[in-house]
């Protein structure tokens, strides 16, 4: 199996075994959990992992809070989705209801914070249910309902006849993703009727693996740990053979088309493909423009290359660094288990995967991927392509690294900020921030969209971001609103911005603008707070060092005119602002 | 050649009887019968038998899953669904 590169062959895990991966990192114990459920199903893997973390759960684990309606007894899916929770390197924290009213009064009734993900499993045909239109439409209206109810993206899931997931946003709902699981992924039977008398129709061993697998993609990509980048083997992965090896050195071998057009699906969907492969440069380049010019890679397939005679180790890492993108977000293919084992061992994040030799299979295991298939689903964002986005930041990073001084790296930047309105046109970007920021995030309160086109504060903006190397697009969201509770202070709800354009002096300017706009409204000063969440470690010293000052749990902030004339905070050096969309509050 | 005999069938189910309850590996031995744990009711006997199909591979009928109410029942029934 493609996980078990280290060491190749099959093998039955046992507790020690588990205990050990839990300690190296969540893709080693993924791996290994893998294998268990393999070997003894997802009720074995999961007693196995109970009693390896019995001391304590593994390091680096991501708690998700999942909200869980389905048709049938759920309780069927606890293992399922510990399990497929564990692989991801998640904690999957369920509720769990059975029925329609039920999830209604559930969703109703939540205290405190509400879910991160919600999850529904109403199948409306084959073994668990009739096929009618009313149904359809009552589980949609459910799915739209809690989305606006929680705040939190809803997964919808279908088994269908189809050979590979298929994943689409709602075309009236966009917080809502529904995805088809082939019955093939369940062995062909989704579902199991034995128990019928009892509990009814609920999800075969195979069906709830399939169902556990796409909620726990589905939570990994809103805690921030969906794929981005597929970084590629070349040689017996993309072609048959070795460019440097037998009587045509140089040439490549056929193209292994399956591989090659899995790649250009997620390509064209929005991933960012990579090829790192022991070669000489200048053999890659000349067998890649053969292929190009023969039509069949489209030209630029890859967006930067690593080639060489380095360990594969290295020329993966060269890969992160051109495109400053993290091991986490990364999925590496190689033919060659050794090659797996040095990355996996270089960056326990990354999900490695070893071809074993056969590039066709591993596209159709790269194609049955629900992570894969939901990152495709969101398609290609607006504005620049990502793999252009990380392009721009490494060039950024570069610039910065070549002059160690902050302001004339500001300068040389030249960062052009304009702020746009939060409106119908604009709340899905803002949306897909509030999702996704986990570092420049103030709090936790992470409307979904619903809730950002309903609000309707002069004060709440996106910004766009442009500098010397390109335009960034819309990288940043504040969120802010005459306080309820002090006369005369705006208070900042919330302020995202990118992890891709960190460190620029942008939330700064967002802050500045933020003041800009208060004081022509009349007010005198800026309110907010910071929690402490997971990653955010840049957020908790963005208030301190724009000159807030601290109250209890509140900052605080007079307006006043700076030592340029303009308010506080100042606006960064080399960044200009533009806020051509102010309306004055009425 | 090993140092010992491999645990009979019904020792190693009964093991996997407690792990997939939640409970201690001395809480179940081979003559355990549902009606003696508390945690073996009907939701705990699914999940003992979708266990068992997994761990060796073998799918059971609704009358052998009705009628397999002990540790000393479900290893039969392993053993004759390994047989066949």
């Amino acid at each position: 199996m493609w996980w078990q590169f280290d060491p190749p062959g099959e093998s039955d895990p046992d507790v020690p075994t588990l205990r050990r991966a839990a300690g190296r990192a969540s893709s080693a114990l993924g791996r290994a959990l893998r294998q268990a459920r393999r070997r003894r199903g997802a009720i074995g893997a999961r007693a196995l992992l109970r009693e390896a973390t019995a001391d304590g759960p593994p390091p680096n684990i991501v708690p998700v809070h999942v909200f869980l309606a389905t048709a049938y007894e759920a309780a069927v899916l606890e293992d399922a989705l510990a399990v497929a929770g564990a692989i991801r390197g998640l904690d999957l924290r369920v509720t769990a209801v059975r029925g329609v009213a039920e999830a209604r009064a559930a969703a109703g009734g939540i205290d405190g914070p509400g879910p991160d993900v919600v999850a529904l499993s109403f199948p409306l045909d084959g073994a668990a249910g009739a096929a009618d239109r009313a149904g359809e439409a009552m589980i949609r209206a459910l799915a739209a309902d809690l989305a606006a109810e929680t705040g939190a993206p809803v997964l919808r899931l279908d088994f269908g006849a189809g050979p590979v997931p298929i994943a689409r946003a709602d075309a009236e709902a966009p917080d809502v993703t529904r995805l088809h699981l082939p019955e093939a992924a369940a062995g062909g039977a989704p579902f199991d009727t034995r128990f019928a008398a009892s509990f009814g129709v609920m999800p075969s061993t195979a069906g709830a693996d399939a169902l556990a697998d796409a909620i726990a993609a589905f939570a990994a990509r809103r805690a921030g740990l969906g794929p981005k980048l597929i970084v590629a083997d070349l040689d017996d992965t993309l072609w048959a053979g070795a460019l440097g090896e037998g009587e045509a050195a140089g040439e490549p071998g056929a193209l292994h088309r399956p591989f090659a057009e899995a790649l250009a699906d997620f390509r064209d969907r929005g991933l960012v493909l990579a090829a790192a492969s022991r070669n000489a440069p200048e053999d890659v380049a000349a067998a890649l423009s053969r292929l190009e010019a023969a039509g069949a890679l489209p030209p630029g397939f890859f967006a930067t290359l690593a080639v060489g005679w380095r360990d594969k180790d290295a020329l993966v890492a060269e890969v992160l660094d051109t495109l400053g993108l993290a091991a986490e977000h990364t999925l590496f293919l190689d033919d060659d288990p050794l090659n797996c084992a040095r990355v996996a061992a270089r960056f326990p994040a990354m999900d490695v995967r070893w071809t074993e030799g056969d590039s066709d299979a591993a596209a159709r295991t790269l194609r049955a991927d629900p992570a894969l298939a939901l990152e495709a689903a969101a398609g290609p964002a607006a504005g620049p392509s990502r793999a252009e986005r990380y392009r721009l930041r490494a060039e950024v990073d570069r610039l910065r690294d070549a002059e160690p001084d902050p302001r004339a790296f500001l300068e040389a930047l030249d960062t052009h900020v304009t702020l746009r309105p939060l409106d119908r046109e604009t709340a899905g970007r803002a949306a897909e921030l509030a999702r996704r920021v986990n570092q420049m995030v103030l709090t936790d309160a992470r409307p979904a969209r619903a809730a950002l086109q309903d609000r309707s504060s002069p004060f709440d903006f996106l910004a766009e971001a442009r500098d010397i190397f390109g335009d960034h697009g819309q990288v940043g969201l504040v969120l802010a609103r005459p306080d309820p509770e002090r006369a005369g202070a705006v208070r900042l709800d919330n302020l995202f911005l990118s992890c891709r354009v960190l460190q620029r002096g942008i939330e700064t300017a967002m802050l500045h603008a933020l003041a800009a706009r208060a004081a022509l409204a009349g007010f005198t000063a800026l309110a907010g707070r910071v929690e402490a969440l997971p990653r955010n470690a840049p957020a908790r010293d963005l208030l301190a060092s724009a000159g807030f000052g601290r109250g209890g749990a509140d900052w605080h902030l007079t307006i006043e005119a700076g030592p340029d004339g303009g308010v506080r905070p100042p606006l960064p050096p080399g960044i200009t602002l533009h806020d051509t969309a102010w309306r004055a509050p009425t | 050649m090993t140092d010992t005999a491999p645990a009979p069938l019904a020792d190693t189910v009964a093991g996997l009887v407690a792990s997939v309850l939640g409970l201690a590996p001395d809480a179940v031995d081979a003559a355990t019968r549902a009606a003696d744990l508390d945690a073996w009711d009907s939701l705990g006997h699914v999940r003992i038998i979708l266990a068992l199909e997994s761990r060796y591979g073998v799918a059971f009928s609704m009358e052998e899953i009705a009628a397999a109410d002990s540790v000393a029942r479900l290893a039969d029934l392993v053993e004759r669904a390994r047989a066949a």
